[in-house]
């Protein structure tokens, strides 16, 4: 079998035949597989390259492609057919996203999803946003009716409160707004 | 690891019949049938995870694409025809499609110019050998380019053969063997060390 030059091994082709296949025999092609032994049997450098394929190999194995949490599972089971959320299309989106309820690792966006989770474990954005709105509202009408808050007011010109409130902060003067 | 699920059979593609062991699960999912979704989740999460965490580098966005696979999956499944494709070649390809999607927005906001994303090392209080090593092969691993990472994590991590490997990636046989020589000569090349370590140096 050697002999047929189809399936003649070299050093060179036996590397070649490591790095395409790996060290096991059995993910060779079987037209080169017993010439290929043959070789490494007679051949010291074949065996140092199939103990490098296989160092490698070993090497690879202790890298770890990453484990499943529970969690992950749980949320995609939530999203199966039949499963007792009934979720399913649009609602299975949003559980998709809610998902990161409980990996709050990523951008601060997923944080503060992560924590409107607790709040408002049914909802999306909608329930957050408007509260902060409602918020917004309050304090300004506090502000507005809080006793002596037009008091300083009075005090300034409207053009330096204009200036104030709408321009850059280079353009202030200190002594003016005071 | 999972070296005890590798199967090394060198499979070319349109060169056999396609027996697909997932055809009866992907029918009873289609069917609501009671445990059939998780039976397919405990079959395939952990590859598509371990496969969507090399590419992309992190466990979150990896979740994110296996949670989107499985979407499609429920989709897919009332309406899949067996014989063309295995099941499992069409969720890689998904996997891979997703993984690459989320890899090209990162360029674009970020730019061309963004690093290969760096695994997640280990704490270094954790200062065990093995996870040294294990850090150190991530890390070499995800120098590699893209495609002969996925290659690897194919064909090494998953025990695919080269045939199936190369149909999930929707490549020839020989761009998928030619991914693999590059990628492990590569990876000699980095892992010198630790390969002396284990073979003494050559």
């Amino acid at each position: 079998m050697d002999n047929d030059p189809k399936t003649e091994i070299t050093l060179e082709t036996f590397e070649a035949l490591l790095d395409k296949c790996g060290p096991e025999p059995a993910s060779w092609p079987g037209a080169t597989r017993a010439a290929a032994l043959a070789f490494a049997k007679r051949s010291r450098p074949a065996q140092a390259a199939l103990a490098e394929a296989k160092a490698l190999d070993a090497l690879l194995d202790q890298a770890p492609v990453g484990d499943v949490h529970g969690a992950v599972k749980a949320r995609i089971l939530e999203t199966a057919p039949g499963a007792s959320s009934g979720m399913t299309g649009g609602a299975a989106i949003g559980a998709r996203q809610r998902g990161r309820a409980s990996a709050p690792h990523g951008s601060p966006g997923g944080v503060i999803g992560w924590l409107g989770g607790f709040v408002w474990p049914q909802s999306g954005w909608g329930q957050p946003a408007a509260l902060l709105a409602a918020c917004l509202v309050a304090g300004f009408y506090v502000g507005l009716s809080a006793p002596g808050s037009f008091e300083s007011y009075d005090n300034y010109d409207d053009g330096d409160l204009f200036a104030y409130v709408f321009e850059a902060p280079s353009t202030w003067d200190a002594g003016e707004v005071q | 690891m999972q070296a005890g699920s590798r199967r090394r059979v060198v499979n070319r593609p349109g060169t056999a019949a396609i027996n697909d062991p997932d055809t009866d699960l992907v029918a009873a999912v289609a069917a609501n049938q009671p445990g059939a979704a998780r039976e397919l989740v405990d079959r395939h999460l952990p590859r598509m995870i371990g496969l969507a965490r090399r590419v992309l580098g992190n466990q979150a966005d990896a979740e994110e694409v296996a949670q989107e696979v499985f979407l499609r999956v429920w989709k897919q499944a009332p309406t899949w025809q067996p014989g063309k494709a295995r099941f499992t070649t069409w969720m890689h390809r998904v996997a891979l499609n997703l993984c690459y999607d989320r890899l090209r927005k990162k360029r674009e906001v970020i730019g061309e110019d963004m690093p290969e994303p760096v695994d997640e090392a280990p704490n270094p209080g954790e200062a065990l050998h093995q996870k040294q090593v294990a850090a150190r092969v991530n890390d070499a691993l995800q120098m590699l380019p893209e495609r002969q990472r996925v290659a690897i994590t194919l064909c090494h991590h998953q025990g695919q053969s080269n045939g199936e490997a190369a149909e999930m990636m929707e490549i020839s046989v020989e761009a998928i063997e030619s991914l693999l020589s590059r990628g492990r000569r590569k990876l000699k090349e980095l892992l010198r060390s630790e390969m002396n370590d284990l073979i003494g140096p050559r």
